[in-house]
């Protein structure tokens, strides 16, 4: 079971995703990841499960994310023992579950990772050694972007009906990124394979969650995909775990 | 049932288990589950399908392969759907289109009498004399014109798009294209194969090969069971190849699915289209290609007639001619265009067998009716050669069948459209496709590779070419293929008459003689004969037309075909429904993190750009009264309004004063940390593209709002400047990571007294146009005193997702004030009331700053910003207008709307931008472009409303509302 606090009400919470009010209605449960909360299950875990490994869509918009950028922001974040990708458009999976996804020369995306438990990826005073490095800056991706995931055996063919990318795993491998359109809104995509369940990083303006959201459920319906809690991605994590953690 | 069906093993396609019942022109018809609608009418002895266009002519089954107008009929919710092709379902209710009367008895059909008098184009010759008399003759060609019913009430279905990615893409399930996807995939190549037919095997499930090496089921079933059993084959059946595009990008339409193929190599076995012979009356119901005879026969267990002759001018024709004879048609005659052969062949044989007259260099003079004149009923048949006069060799043959076998065209579109040349080849008498671009092949008898081995060989050719460009390095090996086969195209298949109709093209009913004509009327290059004649233009896009047009327009000119050419092929091949282009609409849509508050508070949502904003909180039906007391609560009390669309970007660095100070008219290099300052942006011409304000959060450290509909362009212009500028700065577009909340009101500073901890908001320490960072219930907030709406206010900028909290806090806290949400309407009136601009609103592409007013955000001593050559130009030409302020006293006149014009003397001299009534003014208030001479104040203007109504407004000095600005500085 997950470490994370239960949390009844997300909208106690100070910082709200914008798809809570959606996962309270279809009877999602919670769990709590520093201020904010994620939906943990949205049936059962069996339930939730089963349809991750076919098709699922997963709200982690109250994980923790960052980014940094600018020239001097490769050294710096070496300088924090982070392993880069050698290119743009490539991830790369930290020993703590973290994920840096390089998404240009000196540009840098930072997951958290799925247990919720890389909560800062910076103490206060590496914030404030940035302030002065040279040409390394802050991005507030933790709220500009939201985050979903498409999980599952069906989750690239799903997603070519929305996306012009070949999200093939010959072709479109785990840790590959594709700064791309969905259903005509600008999408980072992310392979980030759960063992052997295909998973896709979905990120786009977080002011166009509940769109996206809607739009993907939708093109999930002839799958018979639907919604699940981040427990089952922790399940299909634990039952197969990937072989970088 | 009745007796035109055939028993099993005919029908392919039938499940005979499942009768389905339907009707036609409110007559019930019972046919089997797989059956088209013509292959049921057909199967009950209902050949007659349509009328034609012009002539209303009675017009059945061509090719039953839906390539032919000739089987357009309406169903209930799509017109001119095609019968042959179409199937049957429980209930369906077809009906025939384009008739005036029954079908039977068209009472339009007389106008093929007058077909002398309207000859080819002839409406480019008439209806415009006398003056005025096209206005009548519109109505009339109005009426005729078109194919069909649209169901204006049909609900959009669910059609969807899906991208694709292959190795290989073969277009043509049949003998070739299966050869060339096995070779491909066996060579590990992913590849797609698409037919249009409902299952594989193209002309393997209905031509008969009895010469052909392997027996045809034997060979057709050899490779289905190949290419169905192969992991590396995708099939797509029903599935149709609409369109070529650049790089191989091919459009493929299933029922409900457009799916957009991107292949890194495409081989074509699509087949060929048979062409008609044209000679008098080629068009009636009961003269049909031989392919269409045997797919009635071999697909759908339909006897096509009872008493057939069959033209030919190949051995295809021998084929059908034993085919029709199996089906227990008796075979009156086979009239062979050809000579005698010298040697004995074997179909001949074959033929003469079974006591079949063959009559050798003869043609079908005239095709003649039956006393409906709805079905054939004989052919007047005569030696070849034998001229237009009445040969003494004449003879009738009593049929309701004709077959026609006199050649093929290749399927050439998509080729075409791939930048393929279609050429003729003289010695073969038929159309070549050359010139192939890269990474796209043809094969079979696209490629005019004639004979079922061949084929089959040809397809693992272009398989093989296909593989070498892939990059396979050792090409598999082939069989070759027998170039000594035949060429099926017979030369000259056309037969004028001296009485017409004889078609060339059924889908415009254009005969011989309109061909001909068009060429003498001067309009000989074939592109120009087929828009003069529309030859090629109707439904079957000359697929049945090229070939007989550029033979005939080649003989008229007195050149040969080779140097006529074609016209050209452009998507889509056949035609698609706008839903498969459309495919799901997507309306994206964003939602500040409030979104719901709103809701819950009963707003009126409306739309700016893609953000979802609330216009006012209330009843619609209040609308006008909620805004003035939104309006109200703000400049007496205290306001709160979502902002969260308003643009926010990051400008970061040792030279982000500079960046800004070259990208806006204002200096920006000695702002002092903790002050805004208004930023407007002017581009290259000096023309107001935005404005904002540019916060002064550390040295380096800007944070720059910008509108909501024009921050993606301030972002990428400012990246786009600094690619060349080369200033060390960093440009951060985060619109998006923080909602807004303007709290306004001369209560607003009391609302934030008790929340806001760590920063001193009192007037002397946070004064006008200050900024300070700090935290309200532990969120962190910039705080921006601005005054857009006129009154004392604070923006406050924190995360996202932490808007929803942000607003409760406030809300609960301005509970004691008596505070209230504010929409976009009444925001926009309180910025009316302090005279300030919406950049797109009250500007357009020619506003400069010096035009609405904005000298003053324009500095005078910097030597450089974008725009700032222009602008001194334009300041050196003198004002044209200015945007001024107007008030109309009179409380019970119209009030103008946005775009209305300023009238002097009958002319315009400007427009409105901005009006609206204001309830703190007690009178109508507008902006409005006016000449400069008419912007002083006092000046009257007139201004025309709706109805023509000219309205008395007054220049005003800005601001309407406190022009000492005190309230806003409180």
């Amino acid at each position: 079971m997950s470490e994370l606090p239960v949390v009844q009400d997300p909208g106690s919470l100070p910082r709200r995703s914008p798809l809570y009010r959606l996962h309270l209605a279809t009877g999602a449960s919670f769990r709590q990841v520093e201020d904010n909360a994620v939906p943990y299950l949205m049936a059962s875990l069996p339930g939730d499960t089963a349809t991750a490994r076919q098709l699922g869509l997963v709200d982690l918009c109250g994980l923790t994310k960052t980014g940094v950028k600018g020239p001097g922001a490769p050294a710096w974040l070496q300088q924090k023992r982070f392993q880069l990708p050698a290119e743009p458009n490539l991830a790369v999976l930290q020993p703590n579950g973290v994920l840096v996804a390089r998404l240009s020369f000196d540009e840098f995306l930072i997951l958290g990772d799925l247990k919720g438990q890389s909560s800062a990826f910076f103490d206060p005073e590496d914030i404030r050694l940035l302030d002065s490095a040279p040409q390394a800056y802050l991005l507030p991706r933790g709220d500009s972007h939201c985050w979903l995931g498409v999980v599952g055996a069906q989750a690239s063919k799903m997603l070519v009906k929305l996306c012009a990318i070949d999200l093939g795993s010959e072709q479109f491998p785990d840790f590959v990124i594709a700064q791309t359109i969905i259903a005509d809104i600008s999408v980072i995509v992310i392979r980030h394979d759960l063992g052997l369940t295909p998973c896709f990083y979905l990120l786009a303006d977080i002011a166009s969650t509940e769109y996206l959201w809607e739009v993907l459920l939708d093109a999930m319906l002839e799958f018979v995909g639907g919604g699940v809690g981040l427990a089952a991605l922790h399940t299909l994590l634990e039952q197969e775990p990937v072989s970088a953690m | 049932m009745s007796n035109n069906r055939l028993p099993p093993p005919y029908g392919l396609r039938l499940q005979r288990q499942k009768p389905i019942s339907f009707t036609f022109d409110g007559k019930r018809f019972t046919g089997y589950s797989g059956d088209t609608i013509a292959s049921a009418l057909a199967a009950n002895n209902q050949w007659l399908l349509s009328r034609s266009f012009k002539y209303h002519r009675p017009r059945g089954v061509l090719t039953m392969a839906g390539q032919d107008a000739n089987t357009l009929v309406q169903l209930p919710s799509n017109p001119n759907a095609l019968a042959d092709v179409e199937k049957i379902c429980p209930d369906l209710k077809v009906s025939c289109q384009n008739v005036s009367g029954s079908l039977q008895r068209d009472r339009l059909s007389w106008l093929g009498y007058l077909s002398r008098f309207l000859p080819v184009a002839f409406y480019y010759k008439a209806f415009f004399r006398p003056k005025g008399v096209w206005e009548l003759w519109a109505r009339l060609i109005r009426k005729q014109a078109g194919l069909g019913r649209i169901d204006e009430s049909l609900k959009p279905g669910y059609y969807d798009k899906e991208h694709c990615f292959y190795d290989v893409m073969v277009i043509g399930g049949g003998p070739a294209g299966l050869s060339a996807a096995l070779t491909a995939a066996d060579a590990g190549a992913k590849v797609l194969l698409v037919d249009e037919n409902t299952e594989l095997g193209g002309s393997l499930n209905y031509t008969e090969f009895p010469l052909d090496g392997l027996t045809l089921t034997v060979q057709r079933q050899q490779l289905m069971d190949k290419v169905n059993a192969h992991a590396a084959i995708e099939v797509k059946t029903d599935a149709v190849c609409n369109g070529w595009f650049a790089d191989n990008w091919l459009a493929v339409i299933t029922e409900q699915r457009l799916f957009k193929v991107r292949a890194k190599q495409v081989i074509m076995a699509m087949g060929s289209f048979e062409q008609a012979a044209v000679f008098r009356n080629n068009d009636l119901p009961g003269i049909m290609m031989s392919s269409a005879a045997l797919r009635l026969i071999h697909l759908y267990a339909v006897r096509p007639g009872q008493k057939a002759v069959v033209l030919c001018g190949n051995w295809d024709g021998y084929s059908c001619a034993l085919a029709l004879t199996s089906a227990g048609v008796k075979v009156q005659a086979l009239l062979d265009l050809r000579e005698r052969p010298d040697a004995g062949h074997p179909f001949l044989e074959k033929v003469e067998a079974l006591g079949i007259s063959v009559r050798f260099q003869y043609q079908v003079r005239q095709a003649v009716a039956s006393r409906t004149g709805n079905h054939l009923a004989a052919v007047e048949v005569c030696e070849l050669d034998s001229g237009n006069g009445r040969p003494a060799t004449a003879s009738v043959l009593a049929c309701d069948l004709l077959v026609m076998a006199v050649g093929y065209t290749p399927a050439y579109q998509l080729a075409c459209q791939a930048g393929g040349h279609l050429s003729y080849d003289d010695s073969t008498a038929a159309f070549v496709i050359e010139n192939l671009p890269e990474n796209c092949f043809i094969a079979g008898s696209m490629n005019a590779v004639w004979g079922l081995d061949n084929v089959i060989a040809d397809g693992g050719l272009a398989a093989g070419r296909a593989l070498k460009a892939l990059g396979q390095v050792a090409e598999p090996r082939l069989a070759s293929v027998d170039e000594k086969c035949q060429s099926p195209n017979f030369a000259w298949p056309i037969f004028p008459h001296s009485r017409g109709k004889e078609f060339v093209d059924f889908d415009e009913d254009l005969q011989v003689e309109d061909i001909v004509n068009a060429v003498n009327d001067g309009y000989e290059h074939v592109q120009l004969v087929k828009r003069y004649s529309t030859a090629g233009m109707g439904p079957s896009q000359g697929r049945h037309s090229a070939l007989a047009l550029a033979r005939l327009v080649a003989v008229t000119r007195g050149i040969s075909v080779s140097e006529t050419g074609v016209t050209t092929a452009r998507p889509p091949f056949s035609a698609e429904l706008l839903a498969h282009s459309a495919g799901r609409v997507f309306y994206p849509a964003k939602r500040s993190n409030m979104h719901y508050r709103h809701i819950e508070l009963g707003a009126q949502m409306m739309q700016a750009g893609v953000w979802y904003r609330p216009a006012f909180y209330g009843l619609k039906r209040d609308r006008d009264r909620l805004i003035q007391a939104e309006v109200s609560n703000v400049r007496t009390n205290v306001g709160i309004i979502d902002v969260s669309t308003l643009g926010g970007i990051e400008v970061r660095g040792t030279d982000a004063a500079e960046f800004l100070n070259r990208m806006y008219t204002f200096g920006f290099i000695k702002q002092p940390v903790g002050k805004a300052r208004y930023a407007l942006q002017i581009n290259e011409a000096g023309v107001v593209i935005d404005d904002g304000v540019a916060c002064r959060l550390e040295r380096d450290h800007f944070y720059v709002t910008a509108t909501t509909g024009g921050v993606d362009g301030v972002a990428r212009s400012m990246l786009k400047w600094n690619a060349q500028w080369r200033l060390s700065v960093d440009i951060a577009n985060v619109t998006s990571a923080y909602c807004a909340i303007n709290i306004a009101g001369p209560n607003a500073r009391r609302v934030l007294e008790d929340l806001c901890q760590d920063v001193d908001i009192g007037a002397e320490h946070f004064p006008y146009m200050a900024v300070r960072q700090g935290t309200i219930a532990g969120i962190s907030v910039r705080l921006i005193r601005v005054g857009f709406v006129g009154e004392l206010g604070y923006e406050l900028h924190a995360p996202q997702q932490y808007g929803e909290a942000l607003w409760d806090i406030l809300m609960k806290a301005g509970e004691a004030y008596g505070i209230a949400p504010f929409g976009v309407e009444a925001q926009r009136l309180l910025r009316l009331e302090k005279g300030h601009i919406i950049v797109g609103q009250d500007t357009d592409a020619m506003t400069h700053p010096l035009e609405i007013n904005m000298g003053w955000a324009v500095s005078k001593v910097k030597p450089f910003y974008v725009g700032i050559r222009s602008l001194q130009e334009l300041e050196k030409a003198g004002l044209k207008r200015v945007l001024a302020g107007f008030l109309i006293k009179d409380r019970q006149a119209p009030a103008p709307l946005e775009s209305h014009l300023v009238i002097d003397k009958g002319e315009m001299i400007g427009r409105v931008t901005s009006c609206h009534y204001s309830a703190t003014l007690k009178a109508i208030i507008g902006l409005a472009y006016v000449p400069p001479q008419r912007g002083h104040p006092g000046e009257a203007i007139s201004i025309k409303v709706e109805g023509g109504v000219l309205v008395n407004a007054e220049i005003v000095q800005l601001p309407f509302y406190d022009p000492d600005n005190l309230r806003q500085g409180l």
